[in-house]
């Protein structure tokens, strides 16, 4: 093998094994956002804190419904949350737009969606909470640290499932991770954030989607070349 | 005259805004306004988004992690934050305005990108501190690093007659991150239509395509749309890179 060949295919080996690692990660998200989209959808319910699956009522609201606000409000309580009329809320506060109706009071704290299971033809309604386990001091949020979820799943039986998970166990089962998305304060994948970012020349396209396609191109180039040369 | 104004709408039982009057006809409940404005905006739903290396702007994120300010809200009629905005009133069926259009009610907007040093900026729950979005200290290494706003030269708001009681606009753009030194572009083109034609039932319609991040929503009269959310499809910031998507909505104007 001559000198050239041998360069080529080290140099593309070099950049085949920096490239790996992140498009591993990359393959990874992408296979998981695949596999949810076969199994699952979600349909956000952005106008109310209401939803009715069934016959049976979920309702988030919060003690500031009533009252003058400007729209940069934002008040630090619990929210409540009842299914047919019981009261399953946490206790934990969260930070409420009293000002708006519908999504945007919760923004980035409660989400309320519908969820369907594809294979099973299942319907249910799920509410999704942030919950930190922070207090209130003194009128102000008591902030404690680490990241909880709490996801409500509600079925067409009016059966409730509660699941509550830290941010490392976001993706199993995979829909958990679709409603973080809903509840984390930054943009946030299923098993690293690695395609969560605003893309830039060099990343993710000159590294690693250039590096590991012409590093592969690199070996098959200098293996190709070997082969031919010793015919 | 606005008491006596408001009274005729309440009387009539249609829907008003205060200062805007609105087509009416006896016996028939034609509900198309004069004014019909329009507000297209794209908005990052999250507080905030990873910033990766970029190798020429800004070296101290290419070895430590940074973000970009999002825009920090969820579909709604009312949202004042988002990164590009563009706003037309259409008025399709009053002969009196020939040119179909509001003079002086088109615009494109953009606020202002900010990026941070991660490590300083977020808080406990995980969004940026007061004391990082009030910092006006820049080119350093700590809290708000840079701030740049996005031209608007590709933004682009465009009318024409569709009939003679319809009116069309096409808006369209290609908006960049102004911060790194290349980044995936927010597009979309879209054609929308405000078709009075029907007296009793007005419509539009809305057609085009755009990309598959962030979010976008519009306001057409009344009505609030939410057009598009990355978020349950699980995109992210990357599918800023992909191709655009085509979208097609219709509905009763009112």
């Amino acid at each position: 093998m001559s000198a050239a060949w041998k360069n080529l295919i080290a140099g593309g080996v070099v950049l085949v094994a920096a490239s790996a690692y992140p498009l591993t990660l990359i393959e990874r998200e992408w296979r998981a956002g695949a596999q949810f989209a076969a199994n699952f959808s979600i349909q956000p319910e952005y106008n109310e804190n209401t939803e009715e699956l069934n016959g049976h009522k979920i309702v988030v609201t919060d003690a500031f419904l009533k009252g003058q606000f400007k729209p940069e409000d934002q008040v630090s309580a619990p929210v409540k949350i009842f299914i047919d009329g019981k009261d399953v809320s946490d206790p934990s506060v969260v930070e409420i737009r009293p000002y708006y109706r519908g999504a945007n009071r919760y923004h980035g704290w409660v989400v309320m969606t519908r969820l369907l299971d594809k294979k099973s033809g299942q319907k249910c309604i799920v509410v999704g909470e942030r919950t930190l386990g922070d207090t209130l001091t003194g009128g102000k949020r008591a902030v404690q640290p680490g990241t909880e979820f709490r996801l409500l799943l509600v079925d067409a039986n009016g059966t409730t499932k509660e699941e509550r998970f830290s941010l490392d166990e976001r993706a199993s089962p995979l829909y958990r991770e679709i409603f973080v998305r809903f509840l984390y304060p930054q943009s946030i994948g299923f098993y690293s954030s690695v395609l969560d970012v605003w893309p830039t020349l060099i990343y993710p396209i000159l590294y690693p989607m250039v590096t590991g396609a012409g590093g592969f191109l690199m070996i098959a180039a200098g293996v190709g070349g070997r082969l031919l040369r010793a015919k | 005259m606005r008491n006596s104004l408001r009274l005729l709408f309440e009387t009539m039982l249609i829907p008003a805004i205060p200062g805007e009057a609105v087509i009416t006809q006896p016996q028939q409940q034609y509900k198309l306004r004069v004014n019909v404005p329009i507000t297209f905006s794209a908005f990052i739903p999250d507080n905030n988004i990873d910033a990766p290396p970029s190798f020429v702007t800004y070296a101290y994120c290419d070895f430590n992690p940074c973000i970009y300010q999002g825009d920090n809200r969820d579909f709604t009629p009312t949202g004042t934050t988002y990164r590009v905005r563009q706003q037309i009133t259409l008025v399709p069926a009053d002969p009196a305005q020939p040119l179909g259009f509001l003079a002086g009610t088109t615009a494109n907007l953009v606020q202002p990108s900010a990026l941070y040093d991660k490590l300083t900026s977020i808080g406990l729950d995980g969004n940026l501190t007061q004391e990082a979005l009030a910092d006006t200290v820049l080119g350093d290494t700590v809290l708000k690093i840079a701030v740049g706003t996005a031209g608007t030269s590709s933004m682009n708001v465009a009318t024409t007659r569709a009939a003679p009681r319809a009116m069309q606009v096409e808006l369209s753009g290609n908006v960049t991150n102004p911060i790194p030194f290349f980044a995936c572009n927010i597009t979309w083109d879209l054609t929308v239509i405000a078709d009075g034609t029907s007296k009793s039932s007005p419509i539009y319609e809305i057609s085009g395509k755009r990309g598959e991040y962030p979010a976008y929503d519009m306001s057409i009269g009344v009505q609030y749309l939410q057009l598009y959310d990355p978020r349950p499809l699980g995109r992210t910031g990357f599918s800023l890179c992909a191709p655009t998507e085509p979208i097609s909505q219709s509905g009763a104007l009112q």
